[in-house]
């Protein structure tokens, strides 16, 4: 009995020693955690560098002992239930503004005002980029990484059909390759949304915005009477079943490929097009010089004589920083030091998001000659004002998911165009009430 | 006696010490999230900390709304399915494997296979082989079976095929549990059958479907429940889409991408009340046969 009693109290004192080091250790060191929905390997390590190098200027700075931990793959399913529980991490990604809007509501983001002031937001970023960062005067959010609809085209299909990329300069000029594409035994225009149901919006991304910006614009925000149910994007639907009907989308079978059947395919010389944004350098720069050479880029050309070819724009996601963190500071100084051109030529070279600002061009200079082609276009767009307006981030959420969701059931017949628009009009309207609409920056 | 007594008290107290921690830890992991739940239907949480009762309004939209009676009616086509391929199947093999004895351990290892493949995986693969220019559409146009060729996880076809590729998961697993019910079964039984004169069909439905009885209706009634609530290779293939939305999917789209947390656990709720008057009745049905 006495024996064991010497033992419990040994295990007790062991215990004790080893609650109180951790406690120390713990004291100590102070973790900044930091959240990303980044998934690609190359990209995870090139976040990591970043994020250690400034934890590391900030300690050397501060005299203090940060410790990184970097947590990556975080999708807006994870980070939505970790941001309702009590584990919250410091910082963290909101896939699209019009989430944002609902996080802020809830009190969840952290007022970065004050770093936005002393570090220069406003005068770093694009100005349609920094308003969408604030909500109700303050700045809540650090929008990270714009990206821009293209079309990606095959030359050697191109020069085959006697076609070139500068006679694609309308809708019946398209129509006219896309049905030559068909003739020869190619697939017209390539997508793929089978494991990436989002793969849908894409190609609407452009067509939306192509039936007219101001439209879109005004539709989204309310402003318009008749909506979703004008006769401008019936058209607009009309003519993009009609292009699944024909087979010029993905012979018909868009939503039964996946995004790696539709690369393959694509790649392997099957089809004309790929529609996809300019993230797609991700799997063009691994590829074979040979069948990279064949990759051209270029924008979608018109689909009426209302709207001139433009860059339906996005920002890639939002950078925050939680409400109830207790190291504001830092988590201040990454979101503004994340934005330094030294750091940008890194994201540029592993495809990831880069900061929407004006970007020394030097960073640009060790990336292939298509995505520098690629990254011409987009700044062009930025430059002229030439942009438009894509679906993950300008519309409510409901509105986004129904409308690549439905659009599949226009496609099978499942449901009319006039029911597709009917909803799409109700739900903009439900969440335009509730407040859910993002900032939509005018475009010129 | 009075010692008996004193076993049985000190019985019953190490069962109650054994069952406690386990039925603590389910208590506190799954009956209590699911009161919450509960309670978390009647807001309009969205998943993050907005949350307001408003009443029954979840339930009155989610019987009003076409996607919930299409997301349920496939899990009903679900359910058919599973109630019949895979369990007939399974049957019928295992019967006749039961038969033989040389090679019945590689054959039966070889048929369970698949169970041990994850969905994420097996999902993957399959998604593989539905690929209308690799796929086995091309099998089927190299071998002048070109009519059989079909755009699979077309909204038309995407429940059925990937339904086709969870019970070729499924279904080996069925079988090596009906096969050790079917180990049990006296083997006197057949010899009587023969000396009869009975034929194979007569001993599978006199002899090994009522051996095997008890183990059939906890597969069937398993199946029901599972059927209700599943969810992992419909999201790794289709993820639910248009054609092949079941209750789960759409639970998990309203939690996570339309910020309906409310909404989501009213169909949450729906879902659980029919599994619980599916596993209430059918286990009615268990205990009356069992009785009998």
């Amino acid at each position: 009995m006495k024996k064991t009693g010497i033992l419990f109290l040994v295990m007790l004192c062991s215990l004790g020693l080893v609650f109180a080091s951790a406690q120390k250790e713990a004291n100590e060191k102070q973790i900044i955690e930091i959240s990303s929905n980044v998934t690609e390997e190359g990209q995870i390590a090139t976040q990591q560098t970043v994020f250690e190098t400034l934890v590391g200027e900030y300690n050397q700075t501060h005299g203090i002992q940060y410790e990184l931990r970097f947590v990556s793959g975080q999708g807006m399913d994870i980070t939505n239930t970790r941001m309702s529980s009590k584990d919250k991490p410091d910082i963290f990604t909101i896939d699209s503004p019009a989430d944002v809007h609902r996080y802020q509501k809830d009190g969840l983001l952290l007022d970065l005002t004050p770093y936005a002031k002393q570090y220069n937001w406003e005068g770093t970023l694009f100005d349609w980029a920094y308003k969408l960062s604030i909500i109700d005067d303050k700045v809540y959010t650090l929008p990270f990484g714009y990206e821009g609809m293209v079309v990606w085209y095959n030359k050697e299909i191109m020069g085959k059909l006697g076609l070139t990329p500068e006679s694609l300069t309308n809708l019946a000029s398209f129509e006219s390759a896309l049905k030559k594409a068909k003739d020869n035994g190619y697939i017209p225009i390539m997508l793929g949304s089978q494991d990436w149901p989002w793969a849908q919006e894409w190609y609407l991304s452009i067509l939306f915005s192509y039936t007219g910006r101001e439209l879109l614009k005004s539709t989204i925000e309310g402003k318009e009477k008749q909506g979703w149910n004008q006769q401008a994007f019936r058209t607009t639907v009309e003519l993009v079943k009609s292009w699944n009907d024909k087979g010029y989308l993905a012979d018909g079978k868009s939503f039964t490929l996946t995004s790696d059947d539709a690369i393959n395919a694509f790649t392997s010389g099957k089809a004309l097009f790929k529609v996809e944004g300019t993230w797609a350098p991700y799997w063009i720069i691994p590829l074979a010089q040979e069948d990279y050479e064949k990759i051209g880029v270029m924008l979608h050309p018109a689909i009426n004589a209302n709207e001139q070819p433009h860059m339906p724009l996005a920002v890639g996601g939002m950078w925050c920083a939680s409400a109830s963190t207790k190291h504001a500071d830092i988590s201040g100084y990454i979101l503004s030091n994340m934005m330094r051109d030294e750091f940008q030529g890194k994201f540029l070279e592993s495809g990831l998001d880069i900061a929407p600002k004006v970007i020394d061009k030097a960073q640009f200079a060790n990336l292939s000659p298509i995505v520098q082609e690629m990254w011409k276009m987009v700044n062009t767009a930025l430059d002229n004002g030439s942009f438009g307006y894509t679906t993950w981030a300008f519309f409510p959420p409901e509105t986004r998911l129904y409308a690549y969701e439905g659009i599949v059931d226009v496609y099978g017949e499942k449901i009319t165009i006039d029911a597709y628009l009917a909803e799409l009009q109700r739900l903009n309207t439900k969440e335009l009430k509730e407040g859910f609409v993002p900032v939509i920056p005018s475009a010129k | 006696m009075q010692a008996n007594l004193g076993y049985k008290k000190r019985g019953n107290r190490v069962a109650v010490a054994s069952l406690l921690p386990i039925f603590l830890y389910h208590f506190l992991v799954i009956v209590l999230p699911s009161f919450n739940s509960v309670v978390n239907s009647f807001t309009n949480w969205n998943g993050l900390l907005t949350k307001e009762f408003i009443g029954v309004e979840n339930y009155r939209e989610l019987f009003g709304d076409p996607n919930f009676y299409e997301a349920f009616a496939n899990n009903l086509r679900w359910l058919v399915l599973f109630l019949t391929i895979p369990i007939i199947l399974s049957i019928v093999v295992g019967f006749f494997l039961a038969k033989t004895h040389r090679g019945q351990v590689a054959l039966r290892a070889c048929y369970f296979l698949p169970y041990v493949i994850s969905a994420a995986i097996a999902g993957k693969i399959f998604a593989a082989f539905y690929n209308p220019y690799f796929g086995i559409n091309t099998l089927f146009e190299q071998l002048g079976l070109a009519f059989l060729a079909k755009d699979w996880l077309a909204p038309a076809n995407a429940l059925y095929s990937v339904a086709t590729v969870d019970m070729w998961h499924w279904w080996g697993f069925l079988l090596v549990v009906f096969l050790s019910a079917m180990q049990q079964i006296d083997p006197m039984l057949y010899e009587s059958a023969e000396v009869e004169g009975a034929n194979e069909l007569q001993k599978l439905w006199f002899i090994t479907i009522p051996g095997i009885k008890r183990t059939l209706l906890f597969v069937i009634l398993a199946t029901m429940v599972w059927s209700i609530s599943t969810f992992d290779y419909v999201w790794v293939m289709t993820k639910g889409s248009s054609g092949s939305s079941l209750l789960s999917t759409m639970l998990y789209k309203n939690a996570f991408f339309k910020y309906r947390a409310g909404y989501a656990c009213a169909i949450a709720v729906v879902q659980t009340g029919i599994a619980i008057v599916v596993f209430g009745g059918f286990a009615l049905i268990q205990k009356n046969v069992g009785d009998e």
